[in-house]
């Protein structure tokens, strides 16, 4: 009976265990709430109080957000979840760990039914579900708000799904709707996804095409491309298309162009189509290279922890087997094509904008690779045919699994707080927590020049969406899609956000909030502010200072000077 | 079909012995040659005790502080960085990154990129090749000796060993698969002009 159920057991485990990986600190570790995070959460409060969004749009297709646009699936997620357990950084990261969690069994699942040979498939699906859970590239997206998790997820699932709908025509209607619902769920899905519809359709042509899947097949058509119709509108608007232009390697100067040279050859050694080639190809190539994968990682502070890659350094002699026995095995059949697939499209929406190796946009690939090691360890074992040595290698296994959490511990839990906390935006909460036991008649401005905070304010504050939106007008909704200017000044009730203009803030009673460059502690000493509190960073560093003004000094100072 | 197999091979082997020449690297490689420990893994660096220090006050657990950031984590931490980079076909085909090349170090162009695809497929033929398991360990062997010491002092080490695979995947490519030889020929010849060209013009930068 145990036996029979052995591989559900240990795939109920594995996903615990990346339940509890994931669960654990979660809304406290990072400590901070970075400003796309609280960003998207204030919006999906706005939207669940009002309908509308922060700029008083209506159910968007898009988020406008500071200079940019955020895909609309992660925020609707949020909007439910706000009347349960509040606005907080737990809400707002709880979608992602919900999906990081429910991937774990879906890639069991669709594994198993991409190569039904249970021998085969059974320790493969399982090794991987395990490598996956104690992924550090896996478990930091569903531990913070990361949007590219849960697109994950509906790719996974709508791949299922399609795979399901070969036998159950059906289901072919639920996939692409699940397809749909990628597409507009990370911007990297918008190169992925109509790939891989390519890729699948022309592999599958003869049952899609025949005479059970026909209907199906047009149907899923019509309704993927009716539901996908707003998302593609939306990319066509200036402001959408502006943004992208900024980010990919295409409307850039190439990387290499000697602009100092000007000589009768330049047309050749500054060729675009060579440079942006060759830029190109190398920074498609850095997707799959050992040294971002098992060394250096993401080089972004929110979207790596310290002293730890992406893969643990001990898999790497199984990638590079894994990848040769992936190359070789054609008996894995749908399975190796799909990884194939989706190995070599990843990377793609990423290698197509400047960052040496984003770990967000190329987030599909967690996958893939995870099953290329996985297949790497089990060939490996299967090379000895000596119990004993078996026996041997399965305790040696456990242990380094032991050891990947430890280090996973070590990374994400006790040096990340230490080394990213500012990165991660941290002190915000503590501000408003200050302010908000100070005397509410007084004036706050919030000092904004070096950092975007009214998002973190409006989020800890939970202000009124409907008074922030009648107090801060941007943009008429026809402009939305557009015209991407935005005010540097926010009204939040007392709280102005806003550039401390020290002239006449100072003669005016009410307390002041910024950064350690804002407010020095000369400044401090020299107007004869009061410091009402300093926040400090886990390493001791000030992060944010909050003083109250000296009006009367100010003014006898003045007056002296004036005589 | 011949000569174009003589001007492919030429064109990917000669890339990075042109490199160190026209950059004068190969006197940086000489120089360095008698400095060799500084650059090693064991230098000694002053921040390092402070770095680990600071890391472990920082666990709850002592044994897990010092389990992490010890002095042999440290060396280990620099090995790998040469190990990896050793490793990294983007070093050999690109120098890292284009945006990551860094003037001091001698990370410079080594085989024209499109030449990856005799790489990959010399050793997706491993199998066929008479000397190719053995010198893929001795590959690995090599890579984890030089990491010792600064890897873009010591990387033209494996040279011949990445030559041999290359070489052996366009002979092979071009038995096995002619029209896939011949497009990959044409876009080398073609992508080389430039790259060849900027080998000279750097020179003078």
């Amino acid at each position: 009976m145990i036996k029979k159920n052995l591989p559900l057991i240990l795939l109920c485990l594995f996903t615990l265990l990346g339940f509890a990986i994931r669960f654990y600190k979660l809304g406290q570790a990072p400590a901070g709430l970075y400003l796309d995070e609280a960003a998207q959460g204030y919006n999906a409060y706005s939207i669940l109080k009002t309908g509308k969004d922060e700029f008083g749009k209506s159910f968007p297709i898009v988020f406008r957000s500071f200079r940019d646009f955020k895909t609309p699936v992660y925020i609707y997620l949020i909007v439910p979840l706000i009347p349960v357990f509040g606005l907080t950084p737990f809400t707002v990261r709880l979608p992602s760990f919900i999906f990081s969690v429910l991937t774990l069994p879906l890639v069991y699942y669709l594994m198993r039914k991409l190569l039904p040979k249970a021998r085969v498939t059974t320790p493969l699906a399982l090794v991987s579900v395990l490598l996956l859970a104690i992924s550090p590239w896996h478990t930091l997206f569903g531990r913070t708000n990361f949007e590219c998790n849960v697109a994950l997820f509906f790719l996974l699932a709508a791949i299922y799904c399609f795979y399901v709908s070969l036998k159950k025509p059906s289901l072919l209607i639920v996939s692409a709707i699940l397809f749909a619902i990628t597409i507009p769920a990370y911007h990297s899905q918008r190169v992925i996804v109509p790939i891989l519809l390519v890729l699948l359709f022309v592999r599958h042509r003869r049952p899609l095409l025949s005479h059970s899947h026909l209907r199906p097949t047009v149907m899923a058509f019509v309704v993927g491309a009716l539901l996908s119709l707003p998302s593609l509108v939306i990319m066509a608007t200036p402001g959408f298309l502006a943004r992208a232009s900024t980010l990919n390697i295409f409307t850039q100067t190439p990387s290499g162009y000697l602009s100092w040279y000007q000589g009768p050859l330049s047309s050749l050694i500054n060729a675009n189509w060579y440079l942006t080639s060759r830029e190109f190809l190398s920074l498609y190539l850095s997707y799959f290279s050992p040294r971002n994968l098992f060394f250096l990682g993401d080089y972004g502070p929110r979207s790596s922890f310290p002293d730890l890659a992406t893969f643990f350094t001990w898999q790497l002699p199984f990638y590079f087997y894994g990848l040769y026995r992936l190359v070789k095995e054609k008996p894995l059949g749908e399975l190796r094509y799909i990884v194939l697939v989706l190995l070599l499209i990843s990377p793609i929406p990423a290698a197509v904008t400047r960052d040496p190796f984003t770990t967000i946009r190329a987030l599909p690939m967690v996958v893939p690779i995870s099953i290329v090691i996985s297949l790497g360890l089990i060939r490996f074992f299967q090379l000895f045919r000596n119990v004993f040595a078996k026996k041997i290698m399965v305790v040696g296994f456990g242990l380094v699994v032991v050891y990947s959490l430890l280090n996973l511990y070590s990374s994400a839990i006790v040096l990340n707080e230490y080394f990213r906390a500012a990165p991660w935006e941290y002190g915000w909460e503590q501000v408003i927590t200050k302010l908000n036991t100070l005397d509410p008649k007084l004036p706050v401005v919030i000092d904004n020049a070096r950092a975007i905070p009214y998002s973190q304010i409006l989020f800890f504050t939970k202000y009124d969406p409907l008074i922030y939106q009648q107090t801060n007008f941007e943009v008429s909704p026809e402009n939305y899609y557009i015209d991407l200017t935005s005010n540097t000044t926010k009204y939040i009730g007392r709280i102005t956000v806003r550039s401390i203009n020290w002239e006449p803030d100072l003669i005016k009673e009410q307390y002041l909030v910024g950064d350690s460059i804002a407010i020095s502690l000369e400044q401090i000493k020299l107007n004869k502010m009061t410091l009402l509190e300093e926040i400090k960073y886990p390493d001791g560093t000030p992060a944010f200072r909050i003083v109250l003004t000296n009006p009367k000094y100010q003014k006898a100072i003045r007056r002296l000077i004036r005589r | 079909m011949k000569y174009l197999l003589i001007v492919v091979t030429f064109l990917t082997l000669a890339q990075w012995p042109l490199s160190l020449h026209q950059t004068n690297s190969y006197k940086d490689i000489i120089n360095d040659a008698g400095n060799y420990r500084h650059s090693s893994i064991i230098a000694p660096d002053d921040q390092a005790p402070l770095i680990i220090n600071t890391k472990r006050s920082l666990y709850s657990s002592d044994f897990l502080g010092r389990f992490f950031n010890n002095k042999a984590s440290f060396i280990w931490g620099r090995f790998k960085a040469n190990l990896f980079a050793l490793i990294d076909p983007n070093n050999y085909f690109f120098g890292f990154h284009p945006r990551e090349i860094i003037r001091e170090n001698l990370n410079i162009d080594k085989f024209p990129f499109i030449s990856l695809i005799f790489l990959l497929y010399g050793l997706f033929r491993i199998d066929q090749l008479k000397w190719g398991k053995k010198l893929l360990g001795l590959f690995f062997i090599s890579v984890a000796i030089l990491s010792l010491g600064r890897f873009d002092k010591v990387d033209f080490v494996l040279y011949p060993i990445l030559a041999y695979f290359i070489v052996s995947g366009i002979v092979l490519l071009k038995r096995e698969k002619p029209r896939a030889f011949l497009i990959s020929s044409l876009f080398l010849i073609i992508f080389s002009i430039p790259q060849y060209l900027r080998a000279f013009v750097n020179l003078h930068s």
